[in-house]
C-alpha cells in the first residue's frame, strides 16, 4: 500500500475508534467531577480500607432502597484457601465479620411459604430490593460511562434545590442526565460512623468509599484480570519479537540469495 | 491443487503412508496445501486472512464454552452472564475474549476487504473468491448481531427491536420475515431462543464458506501487490515467482497474528468494555427506551446509510444495497490493471472511499440530528457513486503505469542482489505490457 493510503487508514481507524467511544459516551449531559481512584490504570489495586468503609456506607445507607443481587455475600470475605471461597481483592472481612454482615440481610425463604424471609447466609447473594423502584447497584459502575466517577459525582452534586414535577419532588443534581432525580440526597456528614477516626466523616469521603466499593462489586475479578493481562501482553509481545527474528532469518535467503 | 504447477507429494511405495495415500490421499493433500506456491512479493496487507481464521477459531472455542454456562431465557440470560463473570472459573476471560473477539474479527475483515479493494483481488479469475467473501461478511454481521442480543441488556433488546423492524420494512417479505424473527408479536423469549440457536449454527456455516473461499483462491492462485499473475507455463518459472507457503508464510503470518493478538489481549485485559456500551450492563426492559440506541462500532457505517435516507423503506434498501453492490464490483471495475499501485487516478478515489467509510462510521455513532444527517447523506452518496460511477469510468479513461514483467522482477527490484550493484533489476522494462 502507498504511504498515503496507510496514513489514511490509520487516520480512519483513529476516527472509527473515536466514533465508537463517542457512541458509548453519547447521551450524557451529566457533569462529572474529578476524582482519582487507586484501581485505575494497568497496575491499579483496590484499597482494602476504602472497600470496607464503602461496604459500610452501602450497608448503613444504600441498602434501604438498592439491591446488590448479583454479588454473593461470601465475596466480601477474604479468600480462604481451604474452601476456595471469598475474594482476594475485595473488602477481605474475616469469616466471622462477613457472617455478621450477612445477618443484616433477609432473603426469600424458598423452603417456607411464598413471601417468607429468612436471615441471609454467606452462600446467598445480597438481596434484590425492588420496593422503592430504585435500580440494583451491582453493575452500576459498569452501566454508566465512567461509572465509579459517575457514582461519586451523583452523590456529591446535589444543589439542595427541590423541583416539584407532576406531583412528585425531584432533587436538582448536576451529575444526573436530566438535571434532577427522585432520590433525595442520601448522604450527609456524620451519617456513617467509621471505626477509624482519622477518616473524615464527610459526604465526599462517603461518596468516594462507596464508589470504590461499587466499582469492585461490578467486577470483583478486575485486579486478577489486570495482572493476568500484564503477563499475557508481555508474553505475546516477547513471542512476537522471537517470531520477527525467525521471520527475518527465514526470508533472508529468499531476499538475498547470494549472502 | 489448482492451476499453478506444483511438485506433488509422493509417499514411498510399500510404506504405511503409501498404503494410506492409495486409499485416502490425505497426507498428500495436507503436504500440497502447506507447500502451496505463494507469490513471494506479498506484503503485510496479506496477513489478515490467517488472522481471520484465528479469530473464527477463538470465537468458536470461547463461544462453545460460554454456551455451556449461558441460559437463553429472558428471565435468566442477563443473570447467567453475571454467573459466567463471577462464578465460572475464568468466565470473565471467556466472555471478554468472545466479546472483544467479535470486534477484532471485524477489524481484520475490514482490513482484508480494503486490501482486496486496493489490489483488485476481486477481478477475474477471482470473482467467486470475492463473492463468497461478501457472503461470509454478511453472515458474520448476522452472527455478530444475534450474539449481541444474547446478554439481554438494554442495547441487546433495543438493538434487536430496531434491526428486526428494519427487516420488517422490507417490501413484500418484510412483515413475514419479521414475524419469523420474532416468533411472536415483539422481541421476546422466542426471539432470544432462535437467535441463540442461529448464533451457534452460523459460525459453522462460516467455516464451510471459508473452506470454499480458500479452495477457490487455491485453484487460481493468490493475488499479489502487482496484480501480475504467477507465470504458470513451467514449474521453473513458478519457482521464480513463488515460495512454498510453509515455512515462509506460516512464520510471517504467525508473527503478524501474534502482533494482532497482542493488541487484542491489551483490549481483553485492560479495556474489555471500551468497545461495548454501558447500557448493556442494564438488564433489558421493554418499558424503558435508552436515550440513544447505537449499534456496535462495526455496524456504524451501514447504520449511517440506513439513517441517511428519509424514508424507512428507502433506508433499508440503501443499507442492504450498500453491501450488495460489493458483489458486483468484479464487473463494475473496468480497469485492465488489477492493482491500484499502478493506477494514478484511481488511487485517490480509493483513499476517498476509505475516508468515506470511516466518515460513515463516525456519523453512525452520532445522534440523528444536524449536521450529522447531511454529512451522512453526502457520505452515503459517495459510497454508491464510487462503485457505480467512479469504478467503471476511471477504469476506462485511466492510463495505468507500466506493470513489472513478473513477480520475480518486482521482488528483485525491492530486494536488489547485494553483490551485483552493476546489474540492477529490470524494473518495468516493457512499458507497453499489460495483461
Amino acid at each position: 500500500m502507498t504511504k498515503a493510503s496507510i496514513s489514511a487508514a490509520a487516520l480512519g481507524l483513529a476516527l472509527g475508534l473515536g466514533a465508537a467511544s463517542a457512541a458509548s459516551a453519547a447521551g450524557g449531559h451529566a457533569q462529572l467531577k474529578d476524582q482519582s481512584f487507586s484501581f485505575e490504570g494497568a497496575l491499579g489495586h483496590y484499597d482494602q480500607a476504602e472497600l470496607q468503609r464503602g461496604f459500610q456506607v452501602y450497608d448503613v445507607v444504600c441498602k434501604a432502597c438498592h439491591g446488590l443481587k448479583y454479588l454473593p455475600i461470601r465475596d466480601i470475605m477474604a479468600y480462604e484457601n481451604q474452601t476456595g471461597l471469598g475474594n482476594a481483592e475485595g473488602p477481605r472481612f474475616s469469616r466471622g465479620q462477613a457472617q455478621a454482615m450477612a445477618g443484616h440481610y433477609e432473603v426469600p425463604n424458598l423452603e417456607g411459604e411464598p413471601g417468607d424471609l429468612r436471615t441471609a447466609l454467606l452462600s446467598d447473594n445480597f438481596p434484590a430490593v425492588t420496593s422503592a423502584g430504585a435500580p440494583d447497584l451491582t453493575l452500576m459502575a459498569k452501566a454508566r460511562p465512567n461509572g465509579p466517577l459517575y457514582i461519586y459525582s451523583l452523590l456529591t452534586s446535589y444543589t439542595g434545590e427541590e423541583i416539584e414535577q407532576a406531583g412528585s419532588i425531584l432533587y436538582e443534581n448536576h451529575a444526573f442526565e436530566s438535571g434532577a432525580l427522585s432520590m433525595s440526597p442520601p448522604l450527609s456528614d456524620d451519617v456513617v460512623e467509621y471505626a477509624d477516626e482519622s477518616v473524615p466523616r464527610t459526604v465526599e469521603q462517603y461518596a468516594h468509599d462507596v464508589s470504590v466499593f461499587l466499582a469492585w462489586a461490578a467486577e470483583p475479578d478486575m485486579v486478577a484480570r489486570k495482572s493476568a493481562g500484564l503477563r499475557n501482553v508481555l508474553f505475546l509481545a516477547f513471542f512476537s519479537l522471537l517470531l520477527w527474528i525467525t521471520n527475518k532469518k527465514i526470508w533472508k535467503k529468499i531476499k538475498h540469495p547470494e549472502a | 491443487m489448482g492451476t499453478i504447477p506444483q511438485e506433488h507429494y509422493e509417499a514411498a511405495p510399500g510404506s504405511a503412508a503409501g498404503w494410506l495415500e492409495q486409499r485416502l490421499p490425505i497426507i498428500g493433500f495436507a503436504r500440497d496445501f502447506m507447500a502451496f506456491p505463494t507469490p513471494k512479493n506479498l506484503n503485510w496487507a496479506w496477513i489478515f486472512g490467517v488472522a481471520l481464521v484465528v479469530m473464527l477459531v477463538n470465537q468458536i472455542v470461547t463461544g462453545v464454552v460460554l454456551a455451556m454456562h449461558y441460559t437463553p431465557h429472558v428471565d435468566k440470560a442477563f443473570a447467567s452472564i453475571e454467573h459466567i463473570m463471577r462464578d465460572v472459573n475464568g468466565g470473565w476471560l471467556l466472555r471478554y475474549a468472545h466479546a472483544n473477539g467479535a470486534s477484532f474479527f471485524f477489524i481484520a475483515v475490514y482490513a482484508h476487504i480494503f486490501r482486496g479493494l486496493y489490489y483488485g483481488s476481486y477481478k477475474a479469475p477471482r470473482e467467486l473468491v470475492w463473492i463468497i467473501g461478501v457472503v461470509i461478511y454478511l453472515i458474520m454481521m448476522a452472527t455478530a448481531f444475534m450474539g449481541y442480543v444474547l446478554p439481554w441488556g438494554q442495547m441487546s433488546f433495543w438493538g434487536a427491536t430496531v434491526i428486526t423492524n428494519i427487516v420488517g420494512a422490507l417490501p413484500v417479505v418484510g412483515d413475514y420475515a419479521r414475524t419469523l424473527l420474532w416468533g411472536g408479536f415483539s422481541v421476546d423469549n422466542p426471539t432470544l431462543n432462535r437467535f441463540f440457536a442461529l448464533h451457534y449454527l452460523l459460525p459453522f456455516v462460516l467455516a464451510g464458506l471459508i473452506v470454499l473461499h480458500v479452495w477457490a483462491f487455491h485453484h487460481v492462485g493468490n493475488g499479489n501487490p502487482t496484480g501480475v499473475e504467477v507465470r504458470k507455463d513451467s514449474l521453473e518459472n513458478v519457482k521464480k515467482d513463488t515460495v512454498p507457503f510453509h515455512p515462509y508464510y506460516t512464520v510471517k503470518d504467525l508473527f503478524a497474528v501474534m502482533v494482532f493478538l497482542t493488541v487484542f489481549a491489551a483490549f481483553v485485559f485492560f479495556a474489555p468494555n471500551y468497545l461495548g456500551h454501558p447500557d448493556n450492563y442494564i438488564e433489558a426492559n421493554p418499558l424503558v427506551t435508552p436515550a440513544h440506541i447505537v449499534p456496535e462500532w462495526y455496524f456504524l457505517p451501514f447504520y449511517a446509510i440506513l439513517r441517511a435516507i428519509p424514508s424507512q423503506v428507502g433506508g433499508v434498501l440503501a443499507m442492504f444495497g450498500a453491501i450488495a453492490v460489493l458483489a458486483f464490483i468484479p464487473w463494475l471495475d473496468t480497469s485492465r490493471v488489477r492493482s491500484t499501485r499502478y493506477r494514478p487516478i484511481y488511487r485517490w478515489f480509493f483513499v476517498l472511499l476509505a475516508l468515506d467509510f470511516f466518515l460513515l462510521m463516525w456519523v453512525g455513532g452520532k445522534p440523528a440530528e444536524k449536521p450529522y444527517i447531511l454529512i451522512g447523506q453526502f457520505a452515503t452518496a459517495y459510497w454508491f457513486i464510487h462503485f457505480l460511477i467512479v469504478m467503471p469510468v476511471v477504469g476506462m479513461i485511466e492510463k495505468a503505469k507500466p506493470l513489472p514483467e513478473s513477480i520475480e522482477a518486482d521482488f528483485a527490484a525491492k530486494h536488489p542482489p547485494a553483490h551485483k550493484p552493476e546489474a540492477p533489476a529490470p524494473v518495468a522494462a516493457s512499458p507497453s505490457h499489460s495483461h
